[in-house]
């Protein structure tokens, strides 16, 4: 029995996989408006959705819609004025319109009139500027999404115009993304205040918060989209993947914000009463290594390392075969992707070659060595990370083959970021946004002083045009400096970038109303409004 | 004096009477089939661990089948393949070692650690005892698995680390029996009298006080022996075990638990070694207790 | 037990159990902040966003974290004294205090729950155990204890949550009396049964053997004997000799229970997602939330010195021949 079963997964990759990616590329330029017409179409009222998330919802407020199972609850609480939505277009919500000037120093919102919050006052400009400006001290943690606002005018009721002191060319996607908050209660709250007891626009409001547990919304009649078909939004916190897998299956859930185990996923796509949605993420698994390390520093051997690893057989071993293999830190279906950048295959013949001209000879253990510096450093990855240990595993494998030691070490997520940024851990493996539509080479993480600078990489040309690209506004002027950019990563390889993988969201059918064109996993789950239970 | 709660998985053999003879206790273990045929596994098992590498099929890290992803029990792989397309066998039979040497070393460190400490505070009593007892009950108090999240973290996960953080942190127990034992001891006549003769503490102790001791020592160890194992595993499911990839018990269990409706096996093989082992150690300890406690036979005489 | 000699040893036990309190605060606090890492990345999260260095030192001015240690720890302990335990950090806004109370509920009605089904079980098998010795009821209660103390309780958890939550509702439909076992959470109360059973079956495994090892301790003892001589029937000198004093290690597990409350029920409550306090241990600790951690532990150290007083004065009450001196 387990055998038949066991023949079923492995012949399935192929089928499933052309499904999914089919599912991930359709419907590119559909509209978003028919997506909600289908929505109110197929919708019956009432009733609860159950949504599942992996960790606890810490927060309700704009400082905490970082991680992803937190945003799906608080976009449905409240609402931002614009948003780059699952169709990775931007798409107005609280703003009637937009405008950035041409020069990109200031940007005018016409606000919706008659948008009501939770406690019955109205949104309007003012509370626009409290919100920017509150959130743009520093000690928020969505602080820095603002860099570059000088002021917020208030025009007259509903017209904000923001200004800024230098062009930020990701403010749209960034700054406009933080969810507007009532003055008048904020003012009473506070900001910590208020990350507990929230209230919005959004389509529900907050009914009970037990942040380890559950966090229950009730609908909001008054929203200015019209009432959601539901009467509950539940987001359950369920941190084993395999109870998550069988509680939809069992019924208790309806969705997952955070995936499931790929094989968990393919069974599922193989199930009429589900619905799989598959897409690319934009941030690459990749093992940063730190460039200062003496054994690390010179190119060639991040190179020769780069080629030793078949990136592609870490995706079929471990991947069921999803996902691409990064050729630069930018995803391949970001618009500013540059094919034409150096490539590097699965050639540990060539990984030997650049080794040995590089002056790291074998010794009788293997391992290379150059000058009595031994090849050897420790990758640790993040305690507990049964996805993505077993890559690092593979890796040392291949690694092995070529005389590169790299020992493996596990540690929690806080002191691997803070050994990364302050230098003192020499590699890690995990997944990192290097570069949105907006911001195609982010200063923190590529520029030699970036907060987030993991590799310690420093290339003052890398350093010049990152200035330069954010100073832009025109895509098509941008374009060149980015694809120089990726030129750079590629030639420099200050971390091995392994592969791009896909994000994949499990619906049951008793949840209706799902938009068609999706290409960005999470945003589906902040129109909790358009979602009826079936 | 206070009364220390027993440990709860361990009750004391009280020490009234002389030891038994030794010939007597070896015959009465010999006698007792479970802690025969205990013994036996536990010698199996550690020749498994001296000759892993020769009894093992493949290599347990570098031996790839790939495209073999947690396939299951074959004729050539009999426990299947691991989540990265390891043969398992070869792994859990690697792992003996690392469980046995956890097992066996973090023991050693603590009964020398706890022998010493409760020997110390029930011997001389007074502050020594304070002192000592205070540092027992602050170690028993404290959450165990927090000072071994900080350990491993603080010294960076090893094996290394793995023995010296379960061995420095479990010796409590041992020291709780044997202060208990010790404190009862130092009144009993042939104490008093080496004591009346002149004898050094240091004499008294090593000669009179330990051996008196060890029986207890012994059986408690080899009731412990499990639960380190399990610890190890607790350690490995929070990340802070052995490096991998070194195989380990803990370590491939808490691996197949992300696949453990999908690729069973994975999580069961190892499972059932540690239980098997466990069982084991209990039935042993249990043989010894019954072996070296004199009153099975003679009854408790006040 | 003259008044003034109970008086007298109280007022040491209790200057005893504060000193290790003290003493346990003051590990936890220097043991935390030896953990590598720093709490401030982790609030600052994904990176697409540039971090600044005066952004990293607003956050922690706000919580403190730029100030001396020694005054830190002091700042802590003084509102400690005051009932106020603080914000957590990761949660910020929310008094530590709500989330510790919280949690505990959880955890312990879930160990309540578990040591009765243990003690249920657990008892009369190891009396028989003991009386039986060498018996196959002796043979296999230690194999079922061994199984349950070597079963691993993650395991154990999803096998149950696959078979009762999964596969009985499709073969058989609801059954009867309990209806629907959910996989997780507490909604109904059906949602506690698998969580009992899966730490029942851990706690009875231990229970069982310190039943079997106390009943042959007595066995052998004079007043078993005399009460035999004189002729009671074998049951009446089990019941009202036996099982009255296998009460002792029942309190001795109860006692150890609570000082294991805190990390014993972790991984049972993150497969099962409950909120309870060993959760928010672990997760406080991997995520340096200082003042959960340090305050947690604190209030275990507390509930541990009053329950190792409450065991030690119980034990004289079951068990006259233990004096407290």
């Amino acid at each position: 029995m387990s055998d038949m079963k066991l023949a079923r997964i492995l012949n399935r990759p192929l089928s499933r996989r052309q499904f999914l990616r089919y599912s991930a590329a359709t419907g590119i330029g559909v509209s978003i408006g028919a997506g909600t017409m289908n929505a109110w179409a197929q919708g019956t009222q009432g009733g609860t959705l159950t949504w599942l998330g992996h960790q606890e919802v810490a927060g309700l407020g704009p400082n905490d819609i970082g991680p992803d199972v937190q945003s799906s609850v608080i976009f449905n609480v409240l609402n931002p004025l614009v948003h780059v939505n699952y169709a990775s277009e931007t798409e107005p919500i609280l703003a009637r319109s937009y405008e950035v000037a041409p020069d990109g120093l200031s940007y005018t919102f016409v606000l919706h009139e008659g948008v009501m919050f939770h406690d019955g006052s109205e949104l309007t400009a003012e509370d626009v500027k409290y919100t920017f400006e509150t959130y743009s001290e520093p000690g928020n943690t969505v602080a820095s999404r603002f860099n570059g606002m000088r002021e917020v005018e208030v025009v007259d009721r509903y017209t904000a115009r923001v200004h800024m002191d230098t062009v930020n060319a990701a403010f749209l996607r960034l700054a406009c993304e933080v969810p507007i908050v009532p003055m008048a209660y904020h003012e009473e709250v506070g900001v910590d205040g208020f990350r507990t007891a929230p209230i919005g626009t959004g389509a529900f409001r907050v009914d009970t918060w037990r942040p380890a547990e559950f966090t229950e919304l009730v609908a909001f009649p008054d929203h200015f989209r019209g009432a959601p078909l539901i009467d509950r939004l539940r987001l359950e916190v369920v941190p084993e993947p395999s109870v998550r897998y069988i509680a939809l299956l069992t019924g208790d859930a309806q969705a997952t914000v955070w995936p499931l185990s790929i094989e968990d996923s393919i069974e599922l796509s193989d199930n009429p009463d589900f619905r799989v949605i598959a897409t690319n993420w934009n941030s690459p698994r990749f093992i940063p290594l730190n460039n200062d390390v003496p054994q690390l520093s010179d190119r060639r051997v991040r190179q020769a390392m780069l080629s030793a690893i078949d990136r592609q057989r870490i995706l079929d071993e471990l991947e069921s075969g999803f996902g691409v293999v990064a050729s630069s830190h930018l995803a391949p279906h970001n618009p500013f992707f540059n094919p034409d950048v150096p490539q590097y295959p699965f050639d540990p013949e060539r990984a030997r070659s650049l080794l040995e001209g590089a002056g790291w000879v074998e010794g009788s253990d293997g391992i290379r060595s150059n000058d009595g510096l031994r090849l050897s450093f420790t990758c640790t990855t993040i305690s507990g990370d049964q996805t993505r240990r077993p890559m690092a595993e593979l890796s040392q494998i291949f690694l092995r083959a070529v005389g590169v030691d790299m020992q493996l070490a596990e540690a929690p997520v806080a002191s691997i970021l803070q050994g990364l940024r302050e230098g003192t851990l020499e590699a890690s493996l995990f997944n990192w946004t290097h570069g949105a539509l907006v911001d195609p080479s982010p200063a923190g993480t590529l520029r030699s002083d970036g907060g987030d600078n993991f590799t310690r990489y420093n290339n003052p040309e890398m350093d010049r045009l990152i200035d330069e690209g954010l100073t832009i506004v025109d895509p098509e002027l941008r374009r060149p400096i980015y694809n120089r950019t990726q030129e750079i990563y590629a030639e420099d390889v200050p971390a091995l970038m392994l592969h791009y993988n896909q994000g994949i969201n499990v619906f049951s059918n008793e949840m209706t109303g799902l938009p068609d064109n999706v290409l960005v996993g999470t945003p589906v789950f902040y129109r909790g409004n358009e979602y009826g239970r079936g | 004096m206070t009364t220390a709660p027993p440990d709860p998985t361990f009750v004391p053999a009280p020490q009234e009477a002389a030891p038994p003879s030794r010939n007597k206790a070896v015959r009465r273990f010999l006698g007792n089939r479970m802690a025969v045929l205990s013994t036996v596994a536990v010698a199996l098992l550690c020749l498994l661990a001296i000759f892993a590498p020769q009894i093992a099929p493949y290599q347990p890290n570098d031996d790839l089948f790939l495209g073999q992803r947690g396939v299951g029990p074959s004729w050539e792989h009999p426990m299947g393949h691991d989540h990265v397309s390891r043969d398992l066998l070869s792994r859990v039979i690697h792992g003996t070692r690392v469980a046995l040497t956890v097992g066996i070393l973090s023991s050693l460190i603590s009964i020398v650690i706890g022998v010493i400490v409760g020997a110390l505070a029930g011997y001389f009593g007074g502050w020594v005892d304070e002192v000592l007892s205070l540092l027992i009950d602050a170690l028993m108090a404290f959450p165990l698995i927090a000072l071994l999240i900080v350990l491993a973290a603080v010294l960076g996960p090893s094996l290394t680390t793995t023995i010296l953080v379960i061995g420095g942190t479990v010796w409590a127990r041992y020291a709780r029996v044997v202060r208990a034992e010790v404190m009862s001891l130092r009144e009993r006549d042939f104490v008093t009298a080496a004591r009346a003769l002149g004898a050094l503490d240091r004499r008294i102790i090593w000669k009179h006080v330990v051996p008196n001791v060890l029986t207890s020592v012994i059986v408690l160890a080899s009731l412990q022996v499990g639960s380190i194992i399990i610890l190890e595993s607790a350690l490995s499911f929070l990340g802070l075990g052995v490096r991998p990839p070194t195989a380990t018990w803990g370590g491939i269990l808490s691996d197949g638990r992300a696949f453990i409706l999908r690729y069973p096996h994975i999580a069961i093989f190892p499972g059932v070694m540690i239980v098997i082992t466990v069982l084991a150690f209990n039935f042993i300890g249990d043989g010894l207790r019954d072996a070296l406690d004199p009153h099975q036979k003679i009854g408790r005489s006040k | 037990m003259r008044s003034p000699d109970v008086s007298t040893y109280l007022t040491f036990r209790i200057l005893k159990g504060l000193f290790v309190v003290v003493l346990i605060s003051v590990l936890t606090f220097i043991v935390m902040r030896m953990m590598p890492g720093d709490p401030v990345y982790l609030l600052l999260g994904e990176g697409q966003i540039p971090i600044t260095d005066a952004q990293i030192q607003s956050i922690r001015e706000k919580w403190g974290l730029d100030r001396p240690l020694p005054e830190q720890y002091f700042v802590w302990a003084l509102n400690l004294l005051r009932g106020d335990f603080g914000e957590s950090l990761i949660r910020a806004g929310v008094p530590v205090r709500d989330m510790i109370f919280e949690a505990i509920p959880v955890t312990a009605l879930l160990n309540a729950y578990a040591l009765g089904l243990a003690i249920v079980i657990a008892i009369p098998f190891g009396i028989a155990a003991a009386v039986r010795r060498n018996s196959w009821v002796d043979y296999s209660s230690n194999a079922i204890s061994a199984l349950g103390i070597a079963t691993p309780n993650f395991w154990l958890a999803l096998m149950l949550i696959v078979l009762f939550a999964l596969y009985v509702p499709r073969w058989f439909g609801e059954l009867p009396l309990i209806g629907r076992i959910p996989p997780f959470g507490l909604r109904s109360w059906q949602g506690w049964i698998l969580p009992v059973i899966v730490i029942a079956t851990e706690e009875m495994a231990v229970l069982m053997r310190i039943t079997r090892g106390a009943v042959l301790e007595l066995l052998p003892q004079d007043f078993v004997r005399t009460a035999r001589s004189k002729g009671l029937a074998e049951r009446a000198v089990l019941y009202r000799h036996i099982v009255a004093n296998t009460m002792l290690p029942v309190i001795t597990v109860i006692g150890f229970r609570i000082a294991f409350l805190l990390s014993g029920t972790i991984i049972v409550e993150t497969v099962f997602a409950l909120p309870g306090i060993g959760r928010l241990f672990v997760d406080s600790v991997l995520r340096l939330d200082y003042q959960v951690v340090q305050s947690l532990v604190v209030v275990f150290a507390v509930l541990v010195v009053v329950v190792n007083l409450l065991t030690d004065f119980l034990y004289a009450l079951v068990d006259p021949r233990i004096r407290i001196s």
